[in-house]
């Protein structure tokens, strides 16, 4: 007897098994629970197929291809009656999937910026994230023959590749996949030097101090690294060369004598350029030779390379990376052998160093595991450390950890406030795929009742259904993915409100987001999916020609929306709770609800709006019928009709605008909280005190600057003239402090009318302090004071000429002979600076109409900067303007200037235009949504209309007046409740800093720009459908119908 | 009997108005196999939810009823033997093209979609196709969509997909209702023709009366009840529709009432009684004599 295939369960459990892989995969990301979902998918469509083909409870002996086929095109025939719907039925999905992914590929793109803005700090000074650093010391001197035992620490090549091993060792102990998941490549970098033991001068020479060894993380899995294993790289392995930079003491120390030695020591070494290429023999044809490395800089190297190979040469991150291949890395050893024996009667004391350095990939470093890979690399620290300085006098120099700990806290931020800002563009889009379903599930319904009479089973049915689901999933996540992409490359263009950043910014695409959105779209289009798909299946023949209408009581209509906003309440009026009382346990509990309560006071709130609105309307409608009558009264009796869509609509519309004007309000007033907390502690802008001399002295010497009226200020100087004459000229824009004009030219040429005019005023001022204002006129004549500079003799002599304004300026002084010689042959030296503001001004450019200022009691002079001026230029200027040492300014904004500039802070105003983007979005996609659908459902009523004898622009007006009143009530409510929520959430942000107070900022004008924009938009939205239908012939639509 | 329904009653809730509705009570029919029955009667008079009855969309309250081998009166019957009845027992031809036909399908993939359901090998299906599509007349218009079909062209591709899965049983509900006569005619020749050609059994439910002449039987329903039975007298010439030979009959159910047509009534002047008596005068051929009672 066949067994009976329990299908049914057997489907339910995978699918509840596909949840909780998916669940757990997007959260662990192991392989484990990939393996598993994609095993669970493989069996919820082969059941699929099964069920499809399944015809009565037969064993499963039938399964053969045929019948296969059979089932594929049996779902394919149900795709092609159905195909119009399935993208009014995937909108919400693809915008889910969109807003989903717009997330990840943002948040990724976020987080390579960050950690390589961290990485690329130089208040860290290490490039490479971690180094082990191995020093081999040679010395011989037959006094200290005898000593060698205790210091003496043999160079010998096989040590090298004892420590590399050792490392890779460790690494691979600790967790093998680390390698593979983070580790961006190891570096092995050596370096040699002299010393002289007895007067401990050092002289190093230079020798290698190349970063070998690194591949682009791409690659890195195709190549078999070389030192990875604990092997050096050969001629045959392709490496990079980069550009090094020392640990900082290492710096500090050798600075001077590096810089004599660079240019002492010839070194030809011989590098071999190899194009990248995916293949694995190298061709040995563009080989290049390099002579003297060390005299040349990476941009000449990059520059020759590019030549040679057509720019077949990656550039990693933004640090110059260079490829090649060293010719044989052995010889480096050799090399150092040769050294030794070269210098032989030189300093006695020699040592190698070796610096194997690991980097990191930055890309695949998230919030979340940054953390666990900081702990892990602790781990090779300790497990190396002890061994290493035991055996090879190696040790570790790292200060990796700092740098992840301090990505760990901005990533988890910038995530969790992602995640939480994300929320309403998920929310809305899933509003919109519940939306869909019910618009759409009528017309399913009645195609299941055709099948089912024509003897297609409940599940078949069902299976046909989950056929599509996974078709326009498919399809869903496509577009999603693309349209996320491109959302996620506009955002990040973006820095504030409507204003895009001047350099572009890439979107980092990886396949583990992409992974996770698949994932994500896959339990989102099931889960919503398989409800609707059991509830069609099970769709009677019979319903629809006999409606039994159940209405709940009217208190369970109203119960969910009234404890949203309950729950919104307390959640709100908790928050003022912690504002008086601090903190406690009871305090804990309210920080864990208060966030939430905006999102329920909203929801809560949309939901009642939308039950009450049909009520709304219907009176309105009544009194307008019974008043005024019209065309309004009309299009509102028509609206009460379709109240169920309407409400809906006006819901999303609703929702959508909360969440705008909660992000319009947010990010208006974190930007002017900012600065409002500065003027608070301050009192000003800039504050500025002087212990040396009194209150009234001060503010004396700012009377008298402010007497000014200030002009643009030439500053003029010439450089280091070798048998040329060059002149720099900064022009400064005295009103903001600005550069204007930067000119290196030969001034000979250009006359100094240009400069004026570039300035616009033709006057420049001189300093009061001289109490002899000179206002030049062009024309004027001006005596010019320089310094020349005899490089022989090292003295200096002043110089003075007269030069005209608007002249051209052809003052050159005489030339010192300068007694060096070189290969250009004679040459002279002469340094002069011509300071024009030095002599005009005292080089002080201070623009009193820049601020205004007061004095306090304290006997600080408080400045209130004018907007746009440059406050580090402003400062300076004081500070040169004064010229007294005990002067200073404090200058608070100076830090938020660099929040300005702060990733964290572009992310959080992206995030929120983000917000308003989606949002935007999806309200009019609603409302030309709903405008569509009464295209599609109306034909009857609207040819009815025609037949009454409503003109094509009564019609038209009605339509749109339908969708108007729908927006104009959705855009009232949400811009009421958007306020209310907006506060909500302020109050709870302003739980830790009540001082000073937060003040709530409303931007009027982006909240105007936005609601013009939705209105323009969606009224073109409802205008486009509605033309449609004024156009239709009146017997088309009856005959249709 | 192919058809057997014995006092069938249909009682429907209406959840609105929190009341009963009896759309059927106790319908008596018998239909051979083979034959084309025509059930014909105003609307409202139950026509349709026989019709349900019959292809086991919808359940009896009460009574018994039996098509071929399936009794549709139990009490509970599996849904798999729903579907296996309305898939290889009944095939149905509805009065609007869009609850016959899917939207965006060709006539061709109308008529194989039925046998996809039931898994009927390709070879098979194709052939069918062909054939059906040649017996409806509409071989040139196998690749036109609902859109492009004509009201009895699309009615007629109906008629094909009914007969897709080789059913013995055709139920039609107001096949003509949406046609103008010339359509009208032409579908009810179909009707016969098909009858013939295939031999299945017909059930039409109308209220067309020109279909009372078509049929060798016609029965007529009113308010929930068989009402009369309206039948040729002698064989129906397969070459003409126009049968003059034909005759009016009162049903009589299996509780011994007679169901009087109303003009009859209202000429004879009868009220809520009559007076029954057995007129015995000639013994061969007793007769009943009804008379109305002024009350």
């Amino acid at each position: 007897m066949a067994v009976k295939f329990p299908e049914k369960t057997f489907a339910i459990i995978t699918i509840l098994l596909i949840n909780l892989c998916s669940f757990f995969y997007i959260v662990s990301n192991d392989t484990l629970f990939e393996v598993f979902l994609v095993l669970s998918i493989i069996t919820v469509f082969a059941i699929v197929l099964r069920l499809i083909i399944k015809n009565g409870f037969e064993s499963l002996n039938n399964l053969t291809l045929s019948s296969i086929s059979d089932a594929i095109k049996l779902s394919k025939t149900y795709l092609r009656i159905n195909r119009r719907f399935i993208l009014v039925a995937s909108i919400g999905l693809i915008l889910a999937i969109g807003a989903i992914s717009q997330t990840l590929f943002y948040g990724r793109s976020v987080q390579v910026q960050l950690v390589d803005e961290i990485l690329d700090n130089p208040e860290y000074s290490y490039e490479p994230p971690m180094r082990i650093r191995m020093d081999f010391y040679v010395y011989w001197d037959d006094d200290f023959e005898n000593d060698i035992s205790v210091l003496n620490y043999p160079f010998d090549l096989n040590d090298i590749l004892e420590v590399q091993a050792d490392v890779n060792q460790a690494i691979l102990d600790t967790e093998e996949t680390m390698i593979e998941d983070h580790i961006f490549t190891s570096q092995l970098s050596i370096k040699a030097r002299s010393q002289d033991y007895y007067s401990n001068e050092t002289y190093e020479p230079y020798l290698y101090d190349y970063m070998l060894v690194g591949i682009p993380q791409e690659q890195f899995s195709s190549l078999n690294l070389p030192i990875e294993r604990g092997t050096l790289p050969n001629s045959t392995h392709p490496l990079l060369l980069i550009e090094s930079t020392y640990p900082r003491e290492y710096y500090d120390y050798y600075e001077d004598v590096e810089k004599e030695m660079k240019t002492e020591i010839e070194n030809d070494m011989e590098i071999a350029l190899f194009p990248y290429t995916y293949e694995s023999n190298l061709s040995h044809a563009n080989n290049l030779s390099i002579s003297g490395i060390t005299k040349l800089d990476t941009k000449d190297i990059s520059d020759q390379v590019s030549q040679k190979l057509g720019g077949i040469f990656t550039v990693w991150s933004n640090r110059k990376v260079l490829l090649c291949s060293l010719e044989n890395m052995v010889d480096i050893c050799n090399y150092f052998n040769q050294f030794i024996d070269d210098q032989e009667k030189q300093p006695p004391f020699y040592s190698l160093e070796i610096i194997t350095s690991i980097f990191l990939d930055t890309q695949k470093l998230d919030a979340f595991n940054v953390g666990k890979f900081t702990s892990k690399i602790k781990i090779i620290e300790n497990k190396l450390t002890q061994s290493l300085i035991e055996y090879h006098h190696a040790y570790i120099q790292t200060n990796l950890k700092e740098q992840l700990d301090e990505a760990s806290d901005q990533l988890f931020f910038v995530k969790s406030m992602f995640l939480i800002m994300s929320i309403p563009a998920l929310g809305i889009s899933l509003f919109l795929v519940i939306f869909s379903f019910g618009l759409i599930g009528p017309r399913k319904e009645n195609l299941v009742r055709i099948m089912k009479t024509r003897g297609m089973s409940s599940l078949q049915v069902l299976s046909i259904l989950m056929m599509e689901t996974l078709i326009s999933s498919v399809f869903a996540l496509l577009i999603g993915i693309i349209s996320g992409y491109f959302l996620a490359f506009l955002i990040l263009q973006t820095s504030s409100f409507m204003t895009f950043n001047e350099d572009v910014k890439t979107v980092y695409l990886m396949l583990t987001d992409v992974k996770i959105i698949a994932v994500a779209s896959v339990i989102i289009s099931f889960d919503f999916n398989l409800y609707n798909a059991m509830n069609l299946s099970k769709v009677n023949i019979l319903t629809g020609s006999n409606p039994s209408e159940t209405q709940e009581p009217k208190w369970q209509r109203f119960y969910l929306d009234i404890l949203f906003i309950v729950l919104g309440f307390i959640g709100w009026f908790s928050t003022s709770y912690l504002a008086d009382y601090g903190d406690g346990g009871f305090v804990n509990i309210i920080l864990i609800i208060a966030p939430v309560a905006p999102f329920a006071f909203s929801i809560g709130g949309i939901l009642f709006v939308s039950r009450i609105f049909p009520h709304i309307v219907e009176s309105f409608s009544s009194v307008l019928w019974y008043t005024a009558g019209g065309l309004l009264a009309f299009a509102s009796r028509a609206l009460v009709r379709r109240k169920h869509t309407a409400s809906r609509v006006m819901g999303l519309v609703a929702i959508s605008l909360v969440f705008i004007t909660v992000s319009a309000v947010m990010s208006s007033t974190i930007e002017n909280n900012e600065d409002d907390r500065k003027l608070y502690d301050t009192g000003a802008d800039m504050r500025v005190g002087d212990i040396d001399i009194s209150n009234q002295t001060l503010l004396n010497r700012f009377n008298n600057f402010t007497e000014f009226s200030w002009t643009p200020v030439a500053r003029i100087w010439t450089y280091d003239v070798i048998a040329s004459r060059n002149y720099e000229i900064l022009v400064i824009n005295s009103s903001t402090y600005a550069d204007v004009a930067f000119w290196r030219d030969d001034f000979s040429e250009k006359p100094l009318k240009d400069l004026m005019n570039y300035c616009k005023n033709e006057s420049v001022l001189l300093s009061k302090r001289d109490l002899d204002t000179i206002d030049f006129k062009l024309g004027d004549e001006v005596t010019l004071s320089g310094e020349t500079y005899n490089d022989t003799t090292g003295t200096s002599e002043y110089l003075r000429t007269t030069v005209t304004i608007g002249e051209t300026f052809d003052y050159w002084p005489n030339f010192i002979e300068d007694n060096r010689h070189d290969s250009y042959g004679d040459y002279y030296r002469l340094r002069m600076v011509f300071d024009l503001q030095f002599y005009l001004a005292n080089n002080v450019s201070l623009n009193a109409l820049s601020y205004s200022y007061n004095v306090l009691e304290d006997g600080f002079v408080y400045l209130n900067v004018k907007e746009g001026v440059n406050r580090t230029l402003l400062k300076e200027q004081l500070l040169i303007a004064f010229n007294d040492s005990s002067l200073y300014v404090d200058d608070p904004f100076a830090e938020s200037y660099s929040f300005d500039a702060n990733v964290i802070r572009l992310t959080v105003y992206s995030v929120l235009n983000a917000n308003m983007i989606v949002a935007m979005t999806a309200a009019i996609l609603a409302l030309s949504f709903f405008a569509f659908m009464v295209l599609a459902e109306r034909g009857r009523e609207i040819g009815l209309y025609k037949a009454l004898g409503m003109t094509k622009k009564q019609l038209f007006l009605v339509f749109v007046t339908e969708t108007l009143v729908i927006l104009f009530v959705g855009l009232l409510i949400g811009n009421l409740l958007g306020q209310i929520v907006a506060q909500m959430f302020l109050s709870y942000f302003a739980v830790n800093t009540p001082i000073p107070p937060l003040i709530t900022h409303l931007p009027f004008m982006q909240l105007f720009i936005i609601n013009s924009v939705l209105l323009v938009g969606a009224l073109i939205a409802a205008a486009i459908p509605a033309l449609i239908i004024s156009r239709l012939e009146t017997g088309k639509i009856l005959r249709r119908e | 009997m192919f058809i057997e329904a014995l006092d069938i009653m249909k009682i429907y809730t209406d959840e609105r108005k929190d009341i009963k509705l009896a759309a059927l009570r106790g319908i008596e029919l018998m239909v051979e196999e083979g034959s084309l029955v025509a059930i014909i009667g105003p609307s409202g008079a139950g026509k349709s939810t026989l019709m349900n009855l019959f292809g086991a969309i919808d359940t009896v309250s009460s009574g018994y009823l039996k098509i071929g081998d399936h009794v549709l009166s139990r009490s509970s019957i599996p849904e798999q033997e729903l579907v296996d009845f309305r898939r290889n027992m009944v095939g149905f031809l509805w009065q609007l093209p869009e609850r016959n036909l899917l939207p965006g399908l060709t006539a061709e993939q109308q008529i194989e979609f039925p046998m996809i359901t039931s898994g009927y090998p390709r070879e098979l299906r194709k052939k069918r196709v062909n054939e059906l599509l040649s017996a409806i007349g509409l071989k040139d218009r196998a690749t036109h969509k609902p859109g492009q079909l004509s009201g009895g062209e699309a009615q007629r591709v109906g008629l094909a997909v009914a007969l897709a899965n080789d059913p013995p049983l055709i139920l039609a509900d107001e096949p003509t209702g949406e046609l103008d006569t010339l359509n009208s005619l032409k579908i009810i020749d179909y009707f016969k023709e098909l009858n013939e050609l295939f031999g299945k059994t017909m059930v039409v439910v109308t209220h067309d009366h020109r279909f009372e002449n078509m049929t060798k039987a016609a029965y007529r329903i009113r308010d929930g009840q068989i009402s009369g039975f309206h039948r040729a007298i002698g064989d129906i010439k397969p070459d003409s529709w126009l049968q003059p030979q034909r005759e009016e009959l009162s049903f009589v159910d299996q509780y011994n009432n007679v169901r009087l047509p109303d003009e009859l009534r209202k000429k004879a002047n009868i009220g809520k009684h009559v007076r029954v008596k057995l007129n015995d005068d000639d013994e061969e051929h007793p007769y009943l004599e009804i008379h109305g009672v002024n009350d």
